[in-house]
């Protein structure tokens, strides 16, 4: 073996070309964690669409969000191995560079006096040590490798984008139906329902929807007509905003009192079974 | 404003805070995509590093145009229930 080492062929590999894909990986992570947290939030119980219709949209966005994180967590698995690789190169390199040193200080020595075992010696052993750190080396770049294409393997996408064609079917049969059955109960129960509503709640965004689908505003009802009213606002699916206001302007109003139909989280069933 | 039409609007708002989502999803992709990923270390890694970002950035890309779809779906959505708001008037 020469006693010159070149260093970069006994190690290849680049430290500030590993550590700048691992700052690009891990950046992506960060803005996909912000996504993910994102999308969960509106996602989640309370955020700003509920009810029946809401539903299978929110089970997608669900979908949707766990994807995202997923390949965050795979992301930021990449930037982590690929940081460990740069700094192991690093300090292989720097360790290769002692070594050049020495050897190269042993080797003049040895060829000085070419009876001087000590030397020889020296010199074989230094060899080995480049020996093993290069063994050492390559050792490493199989370990990155296969944990770097086991990221690839998991990001990997093998269905494609993920399609929310099903979702909007789903959700615009039920639109469709919650337009139905509101139509049918504002033909029903909408005059009396905006009267009352009107009276115990004039300025809230219930008393204006209720009034206005109704076509009418009679303020003046009492309470107790009022949550009659709620009871049959109740009944409607997808009112669950209505009765949400209407009890807030009518309390209290037990929430036992109220069909599971207004709550989407609380019910299994869909809005065709209150048809 | 009938139930629909509130829905409606809910539906728009809820696209425009999907759209901030996508955007960072996009925004990910892209900083994937211009990531070196020459010079790592041995063949093998650079190798592995190559495909690492190939597979992210396209997998990203899908993702991104999955949330932007999403995004499309409720603005349909909302204009679906516009329609109906304005049918049960």
């Amino acid at each position: 073996m020469s006693e010159i080492i070149d260093v970069e062929a006994l190690l290849p590999g680049d430290p500030e070309a590993a550590g700048q894909l691992a700052a690009h990986l891990q950046r992506s992570a960060e803005l996909l964690r912000s996504a993910s947290d994102r999308i969960a939030l509106l996602g989640s119980p309370g955020s700003v669409w509920e009810g029946p219709v809401a539903q299978s949209f929110l089970d997608h966005l669900s979908d949707l969000s766990a994807r995202v994180s997923a390949i965050e967590g795979d992301l930021t698995t990449a930037a982590t191995q690929l940081g460990q690789w740069r700094d192991g190169v690093l300090d292989r390199q720097a360790r290769a560079a002692s070594l050049r040193d020495e050897l190269t200080a042993a080797s003049a020595a040895a060829a000085t006096d070419s009876g001087d075992q000590h030397a020889v010696s020296e010199v074989e052993r230094l060899q080995t040590q480049v020996h093993h750190l290069h063994e050492e080396h390559l050792a490493e770049a199989d370990t990155v490798a296969h944990g770097l294409r086991r990221v690839s393997e998991s990001v990997a996408d093998p269905t494609g984008s993920m399609d929310g064609t099903a979702w909007l079917i789903h959700a615009e049969t039920l639109l469709q139906q919650l337009d139905d059955q509101i139509g049918s109960w504002i033909s029903s129960e909408g005059g009396a329902m905006s009267d009352a509503v009107g009276a115990i709640s004039q300025s809230t965004a219930l008393g204006a929807t209720v009034s206005q689908a109704a076509g009418a505003f009679t303020p003046g009802l009492d309470v107790a007509l009022g949550a009659a009213v709620v009871a049959v606002a109740a009944a409607a699916p997808g009112s669950h905003r209505l009765v949400a206001a209407a009890r807030r302007a009518t309390s209290p109003i037990p929430l036992a009192a109220l069909p599971e139909a207004t709550f989407a989280r609380s019910s299994a069933a869909p809005a065709a079974e209150h048809k | 404003m009938t139930y629909l039409a509130l829905l409606a609007d809910e539906l728009q708002q809820l696209a425009g805070l999907l759209r901030a989502s996508g955007d960072d999803v996009a925004q990910a992709s892209r900083e994937v995509f211009l990531a070196p990923a020459d010079r790592l270390g041995t063949p093998a890694v650079d190798a592995a590093g190559d495909e690492l970002v190939g597979t992210a950035s396209t997998s990203l890309g899908r993702l991104a145009v999955a949330v932007d779809d999403v995004e499309q779906l409720l603005g349909r959505l909302a204009a679906a229930s516009g329609d109906a708001s304005g049918g049960t008037r």
